[in-house]
């Protein structure tokens, strides 16, 4: 019945540029066609231009600017998981599954599209906050150049945690929950498993190296050693810190396509 | 919407794709179970090029599990689905050699139905301009612009078909393509389907309704309770349930005996002096008739129950009596739409 010359025109496909590059052009329509996008864009801008003007008022620039960004980065990762599972909210993941039967090609593709919107969000984030400062301030003084390393290092942290929202989302599906996930673990989970480990010195250690908090201590290195949020300093390095979190979008990453690898879609 | 207008055919290749592989749809022993539930069991059936399959069976047969294993959206727990001798999610660029029609909801809402589908000519590497190509084969083209969401079911049909065919694709895939489409839209796709193949393609469309695609498939994959009941050609599936004449005349046993000289030797003779002749057509019967002298009273044409033999192969509990003996009030013999023999000439050309 098979024919034995097929087997050389259908190898299995191999990874090549040209075809995720198609790919993240096709990601990148799929985004632009809708409003998701500018819709988490406008409040990230909003509470950046806000906590940095209020905090401006008093303490050093470039950590007010970082506390902003810190804020404003929870942004990049809803858009993340909602741009993930949208597909699935739609019924589209069938027909992208179709066209990138390998399915890690297509996690490939969002996860890159998801870190280009991401680093959208932290230059429209990081324009904001300027904004924000000035309102306050009539000029950067001495600060501007650790205003400058903050704006540019929130960059990654901003690409790394839409590629975090984009694990979570290929992993839970469900809009509702994924944004839940992101919200209950940013605003509390964490908070909590912190409070919790201050008692004892070596849990305290350990929780450094949670996602959220290793993005403050990032952020934080970026300030040349000012402090914001009364807790972060620079105990640890800021580009140790950002390899942790790079981790933790690897890892969310990872399980995102291990979910949806051979998942039957019915 | 009015689709009957002439349709472009240009978009369509007039000949069959220049690979050097056959397009042919073969489905091995499939089964799946999800869980506890064991969805289909040993499905074997092979698509060929240049003919329209027909995958039929009730809701819940197993029909739409076996098409998605067959596109790899679905993984079997056992047995093998292959394209062109491999699976689907082994194939180099599989859009460009299947097109899938699945739902008719696999669109963004907000998004527009050119931005829809040039997203997906950009996944596959295409020109744009094939996007309005495929909206104006399925006559969609002044609608582009239009929003999805706010699109009827018919329309999302067509949508979704103008999808499947982005990569000109050398193999078809409909599940349920008919539900949603009117009687003018179900004749377009009929058509559609018949000159798809007619360039040495493959077409494997899925319904539950015998009725729906008999005129346009060459052969039949029956499933019920996720088996497999019948593999064939369509008239392999009419059996011994042929087309027959029924006949009422002065003197039943007189032209009996002429017909059986005449080579007609399937006759049954029914009280009141009715016949019942199988493989014999009305004019036929109506000139031996005359030159039998006996008077005819009436004479209808019976097709071979197709509808009948799908329901007895499926099992189904909504089998109707049979109707064995002779009509008690005989014109009134009722005679589905099937019109089994207009699907004969269609199946002679298809399988050449």
């Amino acid at each position: 019945m098979s024919a034995p010359t097929l087997d050389t025109v259908n190898r299995p496909a191999a990874w090549s540029v040209g075809e995720i590059r198609d790919l993240v052009r096709s990601e990148f329509r799929k985004t632009r066609s809708t409003s998701t996008w500018w819709a988490l864009l406008i409040p990230a801008a909003v509470i950046s231009l806000l906590l940095a003007w209020n905090s401006a008022k008093e303490g050093y620039l470039a950590a007010n600017l970082a506390q902003a960004l810190d804020f404003a980065i929870l942004f990049a990762t809803l858009f993340g998981a909602l741009y993930a599972t949208a597909e699935y909210r739609h019924n589209t993941i069938v027909t992208s599954y179709l066209n990138a039967a390998r399915r890690p090609k297509l996690a490939v593709a969002q996860m890159i599209l998801a870190a280009l919107v991401g680093v959208v969000y932290g230059l429209v984030s990081v324009v904001a906050g300027f904004g924000g400062l000035l309102l306050s301030r009539t000029g950067f003084d001495g600060d501007l150049p650790w205003v400058l390393t903050v704006s540019a290092g929130s960059l990654p942290l901003f690409a790394l945690w839409a590629v975090v929202g984009v694990g979570v989302g290929m992993l839970l599906r469900s809009q509702a929950v994924a944004v839940l996930a992101v919200l209950l673990y940013t605003m509390l989970i964490e908070n909590v498993a912190v409070y919790l480990a201050s008692d004892s010195p070596v849990l305290d250690k350990i929780t450094d190296y949670l996602p959220r908090v290793a993005t403050a201590y990032a952020l934080s290195g970026f300030t040349g050693g000012e402090q914001f949020g009364g807790t972060f300093g620079v105990a640890h390095a800021w580009w140790l810190m950002l390899l942790v979190v790079a981790g933790y979008a690897a890892v969310a990453m990872l399980v995102g396509i291990a979910a949806a690898r051979r998942r039957d879609l019915t | 919407m009015s689709i009957v207008e002439q349709q472009p055919t240009t978009a369509l290749r007039s000949e069959p794709p220049s690979r050097s592989d056959d397009g042919r749809l073969v489905v091995r022993n499939l089964a799946k179970r999800f869980r506890s539930v064991e969805a289909v069991r040993d499905i074997s059936f092979t698509a060929e090029p240049g003919q329209v399959t027909g995958f039929i069976g009730p809701n819940g047969a197993g029909k739409t599990t076996t098409l998605r294993s067959l596109l790899g959206l679905i993984t079997p727990t056992g047995g093998t689905a292959t394209v062109n001798g491999v699976p689907y999610r082994e194939l180099v660029q599989p859009t460009r050699v299947v097109g899938a029609v699945l739902d008719s909801n696999g669109f963004h809402r907000s998004r527009k139905a050119r931005a829809h589908l040039r997203i997906y000519t950009a996944a596959m590497g295409l020109p744009d301009r094939r996007a309005d190509e495929v909206l104006e084969l399925v006559g969609l083209a002044r609608v582009a612009n239009r929003k999805a969401g706010g699109f009827s079911l018919g329309m999302r049909q067509r949508l979704a078909l103008a999808t499947a065919l982005l990569g000109d694709p050398q193999v078809l895939i409909l599940d349920e393509p008919g539900s949603g489409l009117d009687p003018e839209g179900l004749a377009w796709l009929r058509g559609f389907l018949r000159r798809y193949v007619a360039t040495g393609r493959t077409v494997l469309v899925s319904s539950h309704q015998l009725a729906e695609i008999a005129q346009t498939v060459d052969r039949v994959v029956i499933v019920s309770k996720g088996r497999q009941v019948f593999e064939g050609r369509m008239d392999e599936l009419a059996g011994d349930n042929r087309d027959r004449v029924r006949v009422q005349c002065s003197d039943a046993d007189r032209l009996a005996g002429l017909l059986a000289r005449n080579g007609l030797r399937e006759v049954t003779v029914l009280p009141e002096n009715w016949l019942s002749i199988v493989g014999a057509t009305v004019t036929q019967v109506g000139d031996l008739a005359r030159t039998a002298e006996v008077s005819v009273y009436g004479m209808h044409r019976e097709p071979a129950d197709l509808e009948r033999r799908f329901l007895q192969l499926t099992e189904s509990e909504f089998l109707p009596e049979a109707p064995g003996g002779p009509p008690s009030d005989p014109p009134a013999q009722p005679v589905q739409p099937v019109q089994p023999a207009q699907s004969v000439p269609t199946t002679q050309e298809g399988d050449r």
